[in-house]
């Protein structure tokens, strides 16, 4: 079984899928002849050539708005924003286009594709190469959204997302795109979309993440059981549409919550969880539940750092709530 | 400054183009017809709107020549792009007089489901794609097709209809940009009626929209948008440059401004007229057909119950997440449950 990291790991699960599916094409920046600024769509514009790997023109609506027609004459195509950043010209595209067609058609335009695009802080990238806007997606009918944290998923979940009928926004934590590796069956395997993950199991605290911030939150609950404290990390995997019963059978069990996110706090992803818990888990709760978060700021530059959640501050707020 | 105008006839009705399309006396007829139906569809929708039967409509009325003259011009698997005041367009592709009036009604025979704002319709069994509200939005998409067409060998063209305000969108130059580059086998009608929201240069500073093509590697027409010979010359043009790979045009037609009283349909009536395929019986024969088939679909339309209430959370998804099963629930509480689909 190759151990392989989770760029290689996107770039497997998108090669073996255009070897198994011919309607599978890649574009975007740069994916083609320079295999991706990442490397993530390396020596595909080789085996598949041109009509199947497309190096486009720097527009990200001009990108998505073409996927838009193949998805539409029956291709699967899977674009690449370079940057989660640079989403925005290709916002209007994916928000009132890809998300909407099933839907205002009655049905009779589904708009399958895969919007692959990395994001999250943590290499010194400044405002513009740094952001985890995934709510903006989360809060768009009609849109998937799926975050893996490990190489299996990432192959596991890319392949259900293009073999899913409906769009999806998959994001990539670029931030740990080399530094996490793991092992990764060359069998076709696939990991569910809408199904939460146990990383690690404990009784004493529930901590809900996703992509990058599952490591910090994997250090922070050492640290936990250093002190005695066992946590249940649940690692999300997919935000939209969420897996409710791993959320409300963890917090069942253990009576407390935090919820950890990079991106800004206020009406971020985490405030759905604590909405949700609020709303059908008041009674299992014996503590206030606690989000852990970016800052309410734009991301900055040099402070990122204290900017971002690490397990120190995650630890804290394990102890606040398992000490409430 | 704005090149040449190209048209088959004269104001007098005289072929001044040699090179016109070949048709003969029964495609001239049949145009017609179509020409006329979609003005008395449009006609009967704007009374529907006037007196409050329909929410929202937008007229077709001054574009039939164009709607209708290009979409004569593709094949059934060519791909059509359509804006909001294709009704003509909508006809040619198959779409019925009653699939219009139910979209229109969001009754729950339309298509649709009752999902959209009356007029933007779609209809995949013409290849006829579902309309945005987002202006030019279309027009990126419809060069992704485009590609696809010809990453697949596929020999058909994508035809992509839009108003002249789209062309101060950004979606206007990305998706003709991109086309330039892949030369994909798209056709860009621009259905110029000269009264775009906002504010334009004046014309002795503003090249036409069709000239700007060259900036994208590619040829512009601007043709006279109420001369349908001249638009199925330049669409027929145009489409056969696309399947046989010669790229992308853009075509500017130019339509009445408002308060211009050059009409597409008479134009075409006198037309024929003067070839003798014309006659008051058979205009009585046709409108009176036209009359009979809009009281019918109109009676219909206005009868047909709404979707069921809870029709509107299904084909957000292929499946119905644990939210909308949720919603569905209790959308449902005290309500007779629904298929789904109206």
């Amino acid at each position: 079984m190759p151990e392989l990291s989770i760029v290689e790991a996107v770039n497997f699960a998108l090669r073996e899928e255009m070897r198994r599916d011919e309607r599978v094409v890649v574009l975007g920046e740069d994916v083609g002849a320079l295999g991706g600024v990442f490397r993530a769509t390396d020596g595909l514009l080789e085996e598949f050539g041109e009509d199947r790997v497309l190096d486009t023109p720097l527009a990200e609506g001009g990108i998505i708005g073409s996927a838009v027609g193949m998805a539409l004459y029956g291709l699967r195509p899977v674009p690449e924003i370079q940057f989660v950043d640079f989403v925005f010209p290709g916002f209007d595209q994916i928000v009132s286009e890809v998300a909407k067609y099933r839907y205002r058609s009655g049905g009779q335009y589904p708009c399958p594709m895969v919007i692959r695009t990395p994001y999250g802080g943590g290499i010194r990238g400044g405002h513009y190469h740094s952001q985890s806007n995934e709510a903006y997606f989360t809060h768009t009918p009609g849109l998937v959204v799926v975050i893996p944290s490990t190489p299996y998923d990432t192959v596991g979940l890319l392949r259900s997302a293009m073999r899913s009928e409906d769009p999806v926004v998959f994001m990539e934590p670029k931030r740990i795109y080399r530094t996490v590796r793991g092992e990764v069956p060359e069998e076709d395997f696939s990991v569910p979309i809408g199904v939460a993950r146990r990383a690690r199991e404990g009784g004493d605290v529930s901590v809900f993440a996703y992509g990058a911030m599952l490591h910090e939150c994997g250090r922070a609950a050492e640290l936990a059981a250093e002190r005695g404290i066992e946590v249940d990390l649940i690692d999300l995997r997919t935000l939209l549409p969420l897996d409710i019963d791993a959320v409300l059978e963890s917090v069942a069990k253990t009576g407390k919550a935090v919820i950890v996110q990079e991106a800004p706090k206020f009406c971020g992803y985490g405030a759905e969880i604590a909405a949700l818990l609020a709303e059908t888990a008041l009674l299992h709760l014996e503590a206030p539940v606690v989000r852990v978060a970016g800052f309410d700021t734009p991301f900055p530059y040099a402070l990122e750092s204290t900017y971002l959640p690490d397990a120190a501050r995650v630890l804290t707020a394990i102890e606040q709530v398992v000490n409430f | 400054m704005r090149g040449e105008l190209i048209r088959v006839l004269s104001d007098d009705l005289e072929v001044v183009e040699a090179e016109g399309p070949k048709l003969d006396d029964r495609d001239l007829r049949t145009l017609y017809e179509a020409m006329a139906l979609s003005r008395a569809l449009d006609d009967r929708c704007r009374t529907l709107h006037r007196d409050g039967k329909i929410g929202f409509y937008v007229s077709s009325a001054g574009m039939e020549a164009t709607s209708v003259g290009a979409a004569y011009c593709l094949s059934a698997e060519d791909w059509v792009f359509p804006s909001h005041r294709d009704a003509g367009m909508f006809l040619m592709r198959g779409g019925s007089a009653q699939a219009w009036l139910d979209q229109l009604y969001g009754n729950s025979d339309d298509l649709l489901s009752g999902r959209q704002l009356p007029n933007h319709h779609s209809l995949p069994s013409g290849r006829f794609v579902s309309i945005s509200g987002t202006l030019g939005a279309q027009i990126a998409q419809a060069t992704g097709c485009g590609v696809a067409m010809k990453a697949r060998g596929d020999r058909s063209a994508v035809l992509v209809s839009f108003g002249e305000a789209a062309k101060a969108q950004g979606g206007f130059h990305t998706g003709l940009n991109f086309a330039g580059v892949f030369a994909a086998p798209v056709i860009f009608l621009c259905q110029n009626r000269r009264f775009a929201t906002g504010p334009e240069r004046p014309p002795e500073r503003d090249k036409s929209l069709a000239a700007r093509a060259v900036a994208y590697g590619f040829g512009g027409v601007r043709v006279d948008g109420t001369d349908i010979l001249a638009v199925i010359k330049v669409v027929s043009e145009a489409r056969e440059r696309a399947v046989e790979g010669g790229g992308p045009t853009l075509i500017e037609a130019e339509l009445p401004a408002a308060g211009d009283s050059t009409d597409p349909v008479a134009r075409l009536r006198r037309y024929l007229e003067l070839c003798g395929l014309w006659d008051a019986a058979w205009e009585e024969e046709l409108s009176g057909r036209g009359r009979e088939l809009l009281d019918a679909v109109v009676a219909r339309a206005g009868a047909t119950p709404q979707p069921a209430p809870d029709s509107m959370i299904f084909d957000v998804y292929a499946e119905l997440p644990w939210m909308l099963r949720e919603e569905q629930e209790t959308l449902m509480q005290g309500c007779e449950p629904g298929d789904g689909h109206a």
